[in-house]
């Protein structure tokens, strides 16, 4: 019959078009740069990139190193008292933030002068003494007068020490200085080496830095706050600073043998700190680390977790950590 | 139905005068009708939005978003609750029933809002009435160098929105990026310490010195003065002023304790466009305000369009001015206009085809204009039916009219009737025309009406359509059964008459048979190959029956176990959106340093017109989005352009190649900006599948999520996987210390009020300059709240004014919270999300649910659903199944009602397999899934093909009943031959008018090729079918009635 023949012909040519047109179709389908997709290593702590990917370019590391490094660890603290010359080398006077302040000082002087008088005074009844031209008695109520003196000087002396200003200082500095007391947390007392030079940036000059020397640490924390006093002095030869200004000082932490990474290389995860170690060009493997608490927003110092000459990941460590972890 | 005809014929004027005045209304109708070109698919839905600003998401959820959820559990009528609550934002929506009505539904809610238990001072809102796709137009607010961006976003805000709030039909003008303006009073803690104040003191100072009042009347004369007290702030300089505190004798005023500064809000979205200039060579602004205008629900997109374009002209010219301008981006005009210009195509090339194949099979000119005149005048009346019943016209659903259906009954009335004219005899044409057409058509009239009948009952279950895919059918079912109804009443009125007219002539001479001589050549041939054909189909009838079912049924188990199923075909709407999301955790300015890259990347593209990046979220609160998430929208070129370079989905593929191998660690999917926002409203995830977890552990649900997802990655065709809700994210929680907040003497408010204000940058009072206001904001310099550090430190004044560092008073610490929490019906919730890519819907979805509940064994506190637009794809699936099976008995019951005899209704119903063998074979040629799509195309098939059956039955009984004498085997050859031209002429022009629908590419055709295609293919293999097998079949079901006859 020929239907059926002529029937299945056709049903065998449609069948021949529709597979070489599907293959056809699906050699056609245009050329794109698909790239190899990043894999994941050990439960995704380790990301390996195919080479050349394209990704690599937003990915940055650097190396560590252990070093001396210098942090900063800052503290708020106000000047106190400054030393001004009324235009001549020889006069000057003290200007403090309060008038209590200036009061505690004058007293000072005072007893100061008081004693120095009375000392004085009891030296020379006591030669009048000896020469028979004072009594016994001039000599004792002399004498007592010196020791009040002395009592109300050392009185006087140990308020101003009180409030962190050494007298002796005070007196003996030529040249235009200022006085600053800063509190120091405890926690990071040491940090503190008395001498050692320090910066301080003021409200008042934003942007200014002035550098100062850490004169003397107090030798009583303050149970309530928990600070611990710091005086700091400045050369003032400009007259910029003055008593009553705010600043705050950064005595620098100086931490040896300390791996410091850029803050920007650590991302929180689940309750812990992870970095980015590249072991080798387009493979990074993730690593949990433990910081030190410091007061910079731009580095931290890890504990543990990498070692010395490690090129930790600083740019894109949130990217790695999305393929890392999945989220 | 005699009657019908018979009055038509008798008043042939009016018949035409009605058709005439019909025609004009319809086109009344249809300029006056509201044409859209795609439907508002989204359900009515209600969000409420409450901001609690500065708060965490528990916090949020606890205090705000559960107490609300509570009072709204007594909403009628609400079949979906759901909840996002993010970092001091609460967003609630509740999706209501099918048909419920928008304000209702609102006032409903309005009214249990108001019992909500709350904290002071957060007051919940709706969101404006505006759907899923109501984001009709897009524009940048754009200026010259020296206008920052604090500047361009104070336009927007006080210029240019509250002009477009007043075009007609504007829901809501939603602006994105740029910086919100506020004046911060800047102080320091030393300087507040000097004076002995608390940042609670210049907060008070400021409230208490910003009032302006008024008095009475003052009356002098004859005249009345009111009274104004002006004391508001309305300027920065008014705010240095403000008298804080006396300080040893001297006046402190705020100008003393700190500076007072114009300073943005801190942001919580950045913009950035990537767009052509002048020359055509990309710009990139990094920093851009978008404004987005959202259209009320229920309006109509192109007049809202064209009112907003010339309000933005208006704008541009009259009050933006030193080079500042309004530039738009997007607008829904260019998709209409496509849609239309596709849709226009189709129609055309449709009606040209139908056109051409009248004019051969009928082999008349002059009657193939009769039926012509039939596609305008139903078409026409239809528009006039959906105006009276306010049904939209939307271009999605025109596009899937075929011409080729509409024309039917006048093909087979015009078919009958030229017959007759032919063979009539000289004592017939002296009886008149008129009483010959009235023999003719009362032989066809009532199969004509029991077909359409059959096609339109045909339509039942797309009138039974929920939701979506109701909105986006049912347009189209009415459309059609109008138009069909149309054609019914003019096949049975107007066609007749018309030929009593054209043929006058011919009739009365004998001439007629020289006009018809060409054709019988061709005729004759084609009759006669074809009674020899049936004549040797009908040898063995039983064997040619045999053959047919078996391949029939081979095929319909072939076809269905090899085609998927999905929910709707892939819509391409002229653009594309793409969603990423950055690794949690990651902060706005880093995932910054990227969008410039990713713009870059897809501008390098050439169909690539601009491309603009939405990062996080506006500060209106619409969304709840985090900082990680970025929303790209890339407009294209005119696809006449660049679309036979490359297509859309290499397109696609090529870009999201470039954006994930430059970001690695960055999830992108692709979709399109009115269907996401659809789905994303509908069943509150944008992926083909979400996996959905509920329980009141957040730990415990993610354990049990990571479990599904885990199973789910790994079945073929998984791809962007993912958990949609981020893993709790480390938040610098301030624990206060009871003890020792009270050995200072200070409340534990203090110390907030401290955090709030000095760190959070808490708004405490208003500027109005003119007609704008700004918040003022009270708070430390950056260097004391920028850092953990400096936040350890930051003092808090005791009573007895010592400075105390808050870490003393406080636990400071990182901790792990939630950022995002989910709730849906009083749960909280985690949902697994995946996309389904090189493989359909249906069966990703049954091989993922057998391989999680194989692995994955919940504990009885957790619960979990499946959904995403999968949910969809079950509702329609449901729903067919069970209105199909009624469907067709409700066609077997309108048959039984036409002829009475079972058998007969067996024979016109074996069509229906015929058609659909055919339908599955061209789904599967085509690679196309089974969707709702080409499910309704397969309905429309279904009434199409009974209608060649109708026409053999009907044909055997008049045959039968006019030659009683012949047998049935001769009689069945006779019919056959009789009706090859009607079953040509109805086939035929159905088939082609829908092929340029089913091979159409353009925009706008997406819907309308998988039914085109089905019922093109499934009417090719009816109409073989019935051609080679219907004869054999009838006789085979011959010998049935007669034994049921002889039993009797």
């Amino acid at each position: 019959m020929k239907s059926p023949n002529l029937g299945f012909a056709s049903v065998l040519l449609c069948g021949a078009i529709f597979i070489s047109s599907g293959i056809a179709l699906s050699v056609a389908s245009g050329e794109s740069m698909v790239y190899k997709k990043p894999t994941l290593e050990a439960d995704g702590q380790i990301v390996v990139f195919p080479e050349n990917h394209p990704s690599l370019a937003n990915i940055k590391s650097i190396p560590v190193t252990s070093s001396s490094a210098q942090l900063a660890m800052t503290a708020p603290g106000r000047v106190v008292a400054s030393r001004v010359s009324n235009g001549t080398d020889a006069s000057h006077s003290m200007i403090f933030e309060s008038s209590d302040l200036a009061t505690v000082y004058s007293d000072y002087q005072q007893a100061s002068s008081s004693s120095a008088r009375a000392t004085k005074n009891a030296a020379r009844i006591k030669a009048m003494f000896e020469s028979e031209a004072a009594t016994g008695r001039d000599v004792t109520d002399s004498e007592n007068e010196v020791s009040s003196s002395r009592a109300q000087l050392n009185a006087a002396e140990s308020k101003l020490r009180g409030i962190g200003l050494d007298p002796k200082e005070l007196e003996n500095v030529t040249s235009p200085t200022a006085w600053l007391i800063s509190d120091v947390p405890e926690s990071q007392l040491n940090e503190v080496e008395k001498g050692e030079s320090v910066h301080a940036s003021f409200s008042s000059f934003p942007g200014m830095n002035f550098q100062g020397k850490a004169d003397a640490i107090g030798d009583a924390i303050d149970p309530v706050l928990r600070t611990v006093k710091v005086r700091v002095k400045f050369s003032n030869e400009k007259g910029l600073l003055r008593p009553g200004m705010f600043a705050r000082i950064d005595f620098g932490e100086i931490h040896n043998a300390a791996l410091v990474i850029p803050l920007a290389s650590v991302t929180r995860t689940e309750g812990k700190d992870y970095v980015f170690v590249e072991k080798a060009s387009g493979r990074f493997e993730r690593r949990v680390v433990v910081l030190l608490e410091t007061s910079s927003d731009k580095d931290a110092i890890v504990l543990s977790g990498i070692s010395d000459n490690e090129k930790v990941v600083s740019k894109g460590a949130i990217l790695l950590k999305g393929l890392s972890f999945g989220f | 139905m005699n009657k019908i005809l018979e009055t038509a014929l008798s008043k042939r004027m009016l018949v035409v005068i009605i058709s005439l005045a019909m025609a004009a209304i319809g086109l009344w109708a249809w300029t006056a009708l509201q044409k859209e070109a795609y439907p508002d698919v989204g359900d009515t839905q209600v969000t409420v939005i409450t901001e609690f600003k500065g708060r965490a998401a528990a916090e949020v959820e606890s205090q705000v978003t559960v107490p609300l959820e509570k009072v709204l559990n007594g909403v009628p009528q609400v079949i979906s609750r759901r909840s996002k609550t993010i970092f001091g934002l609460s967003v609630i929506s509740l999706t209501f029933a099918d048909k419920v009505e928008d304000y209702w539904a609102r006032q409903r809610v309005m009214e249990k809002l108001s019992e909500a238990d709350l904290p002071t001072g957060v007051s919940p809102g709706l969101a404006p009435l505006t759907g899923p796709v109501g984001e009709i137009l897009r524009y940048m607010v754009r200026g010259p160098e020296d206008k920052t961006s604090m500047d361009l976003r104070t336009i927007q805000d006080w210029v240019v929105t509250p002009k477009l709030l007043k075009v007609p039909g504007v829901a809501d003008v939603i602006t994105f990026g740029g910086l919100v303006k506020q004046y911060h009073v800047i102080t320091s803690p030393d300087l507040l310490s000097r004076y002995k104040l608390s940042i609670q003191n210049v907060i008070d100072a400021i409230q208490n010195n910003n009032l302006s009042t008024g008095g009475n009347i003052i009356a002098r004369g004859e005249q009345g003065f009111a009274i104004r007290s002006l004391g508001a702030l309305s300027n920065p300089k008014d705010i240095e002023n403000v008298f804080v505190t006396t300080f040893q004798g001297v006046p402190i005023f705020v100008k003393d304790i700190g500076s007072v500064e114009p300073y943005p809000m801190p942001r919580t979205g950045i913009l950035g466009i990537s767009s052509k200039d002048a020359n055509g060579t990309f710009v990139d602004d990094g920093n851009g305000v978008q404004g987005l205008i959202a259209m009320r629900r229920g309006e109509n997109a192109s007049e809202v369009v064209d009112a907003l374009k010339a309000a933005i002209k208006d704008i541009n010219g009259n009050d933006l001015k030193d080079g500042v301008r309004l530039e738009v981006t997007y607008d829904r005009g260019d998709l209409v206009n496509y849609t239309i210009r596709t849709v226009a195509g189709t129609l055309f090339e449709g009606i040209t085809i139908v056109a051409v194949i009248l004019i051969i099979f009928l082999g008349s000119f002059r009657s193939a204009v009769v039926v012509a005149t039939v596609i305008p005048l139903s078409l026409l009346f239809a528009f006039a039916l959906m105006k009276a019943t306010n049904i939209p016209a939307n271009l999605l659903s025109l596009g899937a009219i075929d011409f080729g259906i509409i024309v039917d009954g006048a093909v087979v009335m015009v078919e009958n009737i030229l017959r007759h004219y032919r063979i009539a005899t000289p004592a017939d044409r002296e009886k008149g025309i008129i009483a010959c057409t009235l023999k003719a058509a009362n032989e066809v009239s009532k199969e004509i009406f029991f077909s359409i009948a059959i096609i339109i009952s045909a339509f039942l279950p797309i009138f039974t359509f929920q939701r979506v895919e109701g909105k986006l059918f049912s347009p189209m079912a009415f459309t059609l059964s109008f138009a069909i109804l149309g054609s019914l009443l003019l096949a049975l009125t107007l066609v007749p008459v018309l030929m009593t007219f054209i043929f006058r002539k011919q009739f009365a001479g004998a001439s007629s048979q020289s006009a018809e001589h060409k054709e019988n050549k061709a005729s004759l041939w084609l009759q006669t190959s074809y009674s020899r054909l049936v004549a040797r189909t009908i040898v063995n009838p039983v064997r040619t029956l045999a053959v047919a079912l078996v391949l029939v049924v081979m095929v319909i188990i072939g076809g269905t176990s090899r085609i998927g199923t999905e929910f709707l075909p892939k819509l391409d709407e002229g653009a594309i959106n793409i969603r990423a999301f950055f690794p949690v955790g990651i902060s706005i300015q880093e995932a910054n340093t990227y969008t410039p890259i990713i713009r870059k990347l897809i501008s390098s593209h050439t169909p690539v017109k601009f491309v603009v990046t939405q990062l996080g979220r506006n500060e209106q609160g619409t969304d709840p989005y985090n900082p990680n998430r970025l929303e790209i929208l890339v407009g294209l070129n005119d696809y006449k352009t660049w679309i036979k370079d490359i297509s859309k989905d290499e397109l696609l593929k090529q870009i999201k190649s470039d954006l994930e191998s430059h970001v690695p660690g960055t999830s992108f999917s692709f979709s399109q900006p009115i269907l996401d926002n659809v789905t994303e409203a509908v069943t509150g995830s944008v992926a083909d599948l979400a996996i959905l977890v509920n329980g009141k552990d957040l730990h415990q649900l993610r354990e049990y999520a990571q479990k599904v997802l885990d199973v789910v990655k790994i079945v073929p065709g998984a791809a962007e996987y993912g958990i949609e809700q981020e893993a709790d994210q480390a938040q610098l929680v301030i624990d206060m210390k009871r003890l020792e907040i009270a050995r200072f003497g200070i409340n534990v408010n203090d110390i907030q009020h401290v955090i709030e204000a000095a760190i959070g940058g808490k708004p405490i009072s208003t500027v109005y300059e003119d007609e704008k206001k700004f918040d003022i904001v009270v708070r430390f310099r950056s260097n004391f709240r920028s850092t953990l550090d400096s936040i350890r430190k930051l003092p808090v004044t005791s009573s007895t004014g010592a400075q105390v560092p808050l870490e003393v008073l406080a636990h400071i610490d990182l901790k792990d919270g939630p950022t995002l929490i989910q709730r849906e019906d009083g749960e909280r919730q985690i949902s697994v999300r995946t996309n389904i890519e090189g493989r359909d819907q249906g069966s990703f979805v049954k091989e993922a649910q057998a391989k999680v509940q194989a692995a994955v064994k919940l504990p009885p506190e957790l619960s979990m659903t499946w959904g995403g637009q999968f949910e969809n794809l079950t509702r329609a699936g449901n729903q067919l199944a069970m209105v199909v099976p009624l469907t067709i008995l409700l066609i077997a019951s309108i048959l039984y009602l036409l002829y009475k005899d079972i058998w007969d209704v067996i024979v016109a119903f074996s069509c229906i397999p015929f058609s659909l063998a055919g339908g599955i074979i061209a789904l599967w040629i085509r690679g196309y899934n089974l969707n709702v799509s080409a499910g309704v195309g397969f309905i429309s098939l279904f009434g199409v093909a009974t209608m060649s059956g109708v026409l053999f039955v009907s044909r055997m009984n008049h045959l039968q009943h006019d030659h009683p004498e012949e047998t049935v085997a001769d009689l069945v050859p006779k019919a056959a031959v009789l009706q090859l031209r009607p079953w040509l002429t109805t086939v035929l022009p159905a088939l082609f008018g829908l092929i340029p629908a089913a091979f159409a590419q353009g925009i706008g055709s997406d819907v309308q090729r998988p039914l085109a295609t089905v019922i093109v293919g499934g009417l090719i293999s009816g109409l073989l079918l019935t051609v080679t097998v219907l004869p054999s079949l009838y006789l085979v079901i011959d010998r049935f009635r007669r034994k049921d006859a002889h039993v009797d």
